[in-house]
């Protein structure tokens, strides 16, 4: 289209579907113009704006009321007023251009764009406030807008936007962005939604109806049906004069005003006498009978009677009452859609009932929702706001309304920013799907904006943390005890332990010295190995009857993680277990909040073997007796704050548990290393720990007495112990713990059996789906494997051959410690083996081990290395 | 020696733009209310103080900046050395949180030894040049190496710092996790007492060099900033 003709479609009358259609290029490309403005440039149109609009306020109220027919001058000035000044001083330093929020540290922006045309449809009621209100609302977030009124209010809905307009334009704005229909029609204002970009829909139910059936997106608002409850406690005076303000403000015409008063019995008469008293008409029952036929013409409202002074009103129904009468009220029983005076009335009539009590009223005004419409909308209640809290919460719980009004007129109130200075002032409320819409709050710049949000990868913050105290050397228990008299000063001390190590005096070194400190003690030795539930219960119980200050856990991995159960459940009776044992990926964002520890004892841990590392992990398992599911905590506050690592201890463990357990601190070293968690100072501990577990390991296995052998296992096995309490594990620690509960295969013999084949999987470059963790940037376990086998003396020509003699070193380090090759090979029978196979590979799968494993693996991957370490081969 | 230890902050946090996240705790866990700062006198007019006392706004807590007189429940040590030792030793009971800003160089040995809660973020550092915190790493792991409570925990952290130095393709922000890690390693395994270990010989070893090749190459690193 040329230049002229543009010209001369937007000065063309519209009042056909070829004119609006050449309005709407006039307007997107207007618009289009626009879109690029800054913020200034917007907020100084928008400001120019909303001063014109203020300006004419009185003459559009005049010319509204005129033409309508409705409504009462001085409060449509009112609302022009609010429409301009109200909403300019709200969103005035609002941002709706580009960026609008940016947070560097946390990686995220904001940035608004337009959406493009606005289809605003404007109703009767409030014909001019309502243009107003919209036009800004297209100015500050660079839309273009077009009206179509309606036809009973069109020349003061087409003034008021004009005048927007005009001072828009003289401002700065793009000519043409605000357009209107001339003549407006059924099959106008429907194409006009049809091919904007947005429907910002004022109206009655049908009109919003087809705004939505329109396919356009639309934010359309439904119809308003408030009662006012007025409790026992409310201050009746202040009451009945505001629900008149509100009821009167431009006869009754905003969408939140009260259409009926519903009081409790207690106050009716006092609310009834106060409403006679400041000029409202209470009709008697042929009054009434004659109004519900005037109110209601075949169930829809009348409109003669919209907006009109009951004088009017009385006249237009066949009876008369005096001009000064302000409201007329007809008392009600039925709140059912039969009665019409339970109906939203757009006039100033009002319904009125009596409840029994506050709950009642609760019920009816619940009832006229739902019966006679207005669900969604708003709900006004009158009380002692100081002491009826209780009352004030469940009208809040019970209404399903989007504006919950307390102590204010609703109808002033509801449009917000008068009554209430953090709610957002608009013409356009909001009813959420209740009300069959798409907003449930009072609609504002930010539903007329797209939103773009622009995250940046961030990593996520890492940590370290051990127990507070690490003591170790041969010989240090006893003086590493010194600490709890001379320094903590305790006084009770409960000792938990397996019924092994108890007989064979493993205890006596610390009964003794809290003999000579003088600190009371008691020992529970009923651990089993992979404790259960139960027994952790009997030793809670044991404790709370006990009191202690303090906890030691002695023992393998069995009691120490029986103890740390022991501790949750001493400290924190009321918490739920199966709640605790939640599966977790990030360990911080776990969905249940761990009990806080510490706060009746201080939890010292002795491993006895070499290999858990539970004296340093936030981690405990925990079989249940009566499922035989194993269910493993985790939770940093499950750390203990003292390990005392004393090789004396742990001089005499058979072989079978020095392997198995050894062998579980190397997997636990090559997991940490792995995992998508790895840091700095896990890989640093992991490296040490594989170095010393290589050179010793044979050696402690061999020779048990050999001291500076256990040593450094037992060094090994602590610091393997940091590392995965930090970086965690690995799908190889998933499957062995599967393996182990179907299978009874000791914890570290399980890992072993399994570990070549994990790595193999996990070093694969081109993997089907690679873990999840923001750090974790590409597929690179290969490397980090070599990074290990490099550190542990291995060589080769390329990294494929070094890590091939690394899994080589593994497999002979098993066999050095008298580990077996295969799961068959432990004569585990293949029929059952077999059978168990797709549960136990989705139970896998599903540990929360696997998260933190550099490859995502498939069940059916899972399944497959579980046949390869059973049959020694791929099958 | 009958007894060795090894002695961490409870909690350590690391990474770029983790201070305000790791601050949450102040609010989740220990349930403070009123902070006191103890920081350098230059932090108060060089703007570094921003970021530290934007998120305790955001969190709603009240906070004084050098006022000891300050009824606070919670002491957060922020800046150099000296503001942090400062910190440490005022902090008696309260939590006390540690936020260097001298990650790379010298930081504050009681503040790693009393923090409940020690922060490493590098936004709120102040750039040092990459040959002086080389030297840096190379000393402090040389030192901790000669120890007297030297062991396999702070053998591992300062070989991991080595390892790190003497990787050709650092990034400045791996070096000053490496020497955040030969400090930890080294406020563990310094000891007043005369050094009755040496873990040089296992270090190289670790690293995969010979003891004259992990001497050569840590005197070279000790001198690099002169070169
Ligand atoms: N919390 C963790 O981080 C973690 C990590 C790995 C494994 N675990 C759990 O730990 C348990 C396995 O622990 P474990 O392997 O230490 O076995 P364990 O604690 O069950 O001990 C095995 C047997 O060895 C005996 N024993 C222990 N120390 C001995 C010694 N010095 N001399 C002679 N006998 C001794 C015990 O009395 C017991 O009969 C499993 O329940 C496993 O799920 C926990
Ligand atoms: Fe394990």
């Amino acid at each position: 289209m040329s230049e002229a003709k543009k010209k001369a479609a937007a000065s063309a009358i519209v009042d056909s579907v070829e004119s609006l259609d050449a309005l709407f290029v006039t307007v997107r490309a207007a618009q289009q113009q626009y879109a690029s403005f800054t913020q200034e440039q917007v907020d100084a149109i928008f400001r120019a704006a909303a001063l014109a609009a203020n300006h004419a306020r009185i003459p559009l109220a005049k010319m509204a009321v005129e033409e309508t027919g409705m409504g009462v001058v001085e409060d449509k000035v009112i609302k022009n007023n609010y429409a301009a000044e109200h909403i300019y001083n709200h969103y005035k330093n609002t941002k709706t251009c580009g960026v609008i929020e940016e947070d560097k540290e946390f990686g995220i922006m904001k940035i608004a764009e337009p959406i493009g045309i606005i289809a605003a449809v404007i109703p009767t009621t409030n014909p001019t406030s309502t243009a107003i209100f919209k036009c800004l609302m297209a100015l500050k977030t660079r839309n273009g807008i077009i009206i179509s009124p309606h036809p009973r209010a069109k020349a003061s809905t087409i003034e008021a936007a004009r005048i927007v307009k005009e001072a828009a334009e003289k401002a700065g704005a793009p000519a043409g962005l605000i357009g209107w229909i001339d003549v407006p029609s059924l099959e106008l204002t429907n194409t006009v939604m049809k091919e904007a970009d947005i429907i910002l829909a004022t109206g009655g139910p049908g009109m919003v109806k087809s705004a939505y059936s329109s396919g356009t997106p639309a934010i359309g608002v439904g119809a308003g049906n408030a009662a006012a409850v007025i409790d026992s406690s409310a201050d009746i005076v202040n009451a009945v004069s505001s629900i008149i303000l509100s009821k009167t403000f431009d006869n009754g015409m905003i969408c939140a005003t009260e259409q009926t008063i519903i009081a409790c019995k207690d106050v009716y008469d006092a609310v009834k006498a106060e409403l006679i008293k400041r000029g409202c008409y209470f009709l008697n029952d042929e009054e009434k009978d004659k109004l519900r036929k005037t109110m209601l013409i075949n169930g829809a409202l009348n409109a003669k009677i919209v907006g009109q002074r009951p004088c009017i009103i009385a006249k237009l129904a066949g009876f008369e009452v005096p001009e000064d009468v302000k409201v007329i009220i007809g008392e009600a029983e039925s709140t059912g859609v039969e009665e019409a005076f339970a109906h939203e009335k757009l006039t100033t009539i009002l319904g009125m009932y009596k409840a029994e009590n506050f709950e009642d009223a609760m019920d009816k005004a619940e009832q006229l929702l739902v019966n006679a419409g207005g669900l969604g909308h708003t709900s006004s209640l009158w009380i002692d706001n100081v002491k009826e809290r209780a009352k004030i919460d469940a009208f809040a719980e019970r209404m399903k309304t989007c504006r919950i009004l307390v102590n204010t007129p609703s109808s002033l109130g509801g449009i917000g920013d008068l009554y209430n200075f953090k709610f957002p002032p608009s013409m356009t409320l909001g009813c959420g799907s209740w009300g069959g819409n798409s907003v449930s709050e009072n609609v504002g710049v930010k539903h007329l904006l797209n939103v773009k949000t622009v995250a940046e990868r961030r990593e996520n913050m890492l940590w370290f943390r051990t127990p507070e105290k690490v003591y170790f050397k041969k010989g240090c228990l006893p003086v590493a005890l010194d600490e709890l008299k001379n320094v903590m000063n305790k006084k009770r001390c409960f000792v938990v332990t397996d019924s092994f190590l108890y007989k064979n005096g493993f205890t006596k070194v610390i009964t003794d010295k809290l003999t000579e400190m003088g600190i009371a003690y008691t020992v529970f030795s009923d651990v089993e190995p992979d404790p259960t539930l139960r027994s952790a219960q009997l030793g809670a119980e044991a404790m709370r009857k006990f009191e202690p200050d303090c906890i030691i856990a002695l023992g393998g991995g069995s009691a120490m993680d029986a103890g740390k159960i022991m501790w949750v459940l001493y400290e924190h009776p009321e918490a739920d277990f199966l709640d605790m044992a939640m599966r977790f990926i990030d360990i911080r964002k776990r969905v249940y909040t761990f009990p806080k520890m510490g706060e009746k004892a201080y939890f010292i841990a002795i491993p006895t073997s070499s290999g858990t590392g539970s004296e340093v992990t936030p981690f405990a398992v925990i079989t249940d007796q009566e499922t035989g599911t194993k269910y493993p905590l985790a939770d940093y506050e499950l750390l203990p704050d003292m390990a005392i690592v004393d090789t004396d201890l742990m001089m005499s463990a058979p072989k079978g548990l020095t392997s198995a357990s050894g062998y579980d601190a190397m997997v636990h070293a090559l997991e940490a290393y792995a995992s998508v968690m790895a840091t700095d100072y896990t890989d640093g501990l992991a490296i040490r720990a594989m170095q010393l577990i290589f050179r010793y390991l044979p050696t402690a296995y061999e020779d048990g007495t050999n001291v500076k052998a256990r040593e450094k296992m037992a060094t090994a096995s602590t610091m393997a112990g940091m590392a995965f309490a930090n970086a965690f594990l690995g799908v190889c620690h998933s499957m062995a713990h599967k393996l182990g509960a179907y299978h009874h295969l000791p914890h570290g013999v399980a890992n072993a059996l399994l570990l070549t084949i994990v790595m193999r999987f996990n070093a694969c470059e081109k993997p089907r789906k690679m873990g999840v963790f923001s750090q974790y940037q590409y597929p690179h376990t290969l490397e980090r494997y070599v990074e290990c086998a490099e550190a542990c003396g291995v060589t080769g020509k390329d990294d494929q051959e070094i890590f091939e003699n690394f899994l080589q070193k593994l497999e002979d380090l098993k066999a050095a410690v008298g580990i077996k090759k295969t799961i068959k090979d432990y004569g585990i029978d293949e029929k059952v083996f077999l059978e168990k196979l797709d549960q136990m590979s989705e139970d896998a799968f599903d540990d929360q081990c696997t998260g933190a494993n550099p490859r995502y693996p498939l069940i059916s991957e899972i399944k497959e290395m579980y046949l390869e370490a059973y049959y020694g081969e791929k099958k | 020696m009958s007894m060795q230890s090894f002695r961490m902050p409870e909690k350590l946090y690391f990474k770029q733009g983790c201070l305000p996240v790791a601050l949450q705790e102040l609010v989740d866990v220990y349930q403070v209310q009123r902070v006191l700062i103890l920081t350098d006198e230059v932090m108060l007019h060089n703007g570094r103080l921003a970021p530290l006392t934007g998120a305790l706004y955001d969190m709603g807590l009240d906070y004084a900046v050098n006022s000891e007189s300050f009824a606070a429940d919670c002491v957060i040590g922020f800046g150099f050395a000296q503001a942090l030792d400062r910190a440490a030793a005022f902090a008696g009971d309260k939590p006390f949180i540690a936020v260097p800003v001298s990650a790379g160089g010298q930081m504050s040995i009681p503040a790693w030894r009393k923090a409940d809660m020690f922060i490493l973020d590098e936004d709120v550092c102040v750039p040092i040049p990459a040959g002086e915190i080389c030297s840096h790493i190379a000393q402090t792991a040389r030192a901790s190496l000669a120890g007297a409570n030297v062991s396999d925990y702070t053998l591992a952290l300062s070989v991991q710092a080595l390892r790190i130095l003497f990787d050709k393709a650092h990034t400045t922000s791996a070096l000053l996790h490496a020497a955040a890690m030969a400090q930890l390693a080294y406020t563990t395994a310094r000891s007043d007492e005369v050094p009755t270990d040496n873990l040089f010989e296992d270090a190289a070893e670790a690293l995969g060099m010979s003891v004259t090749e992990l001497e050569n190459q840590i005197n070279s690193a000790v001198t690099a900033q002169h070169t």
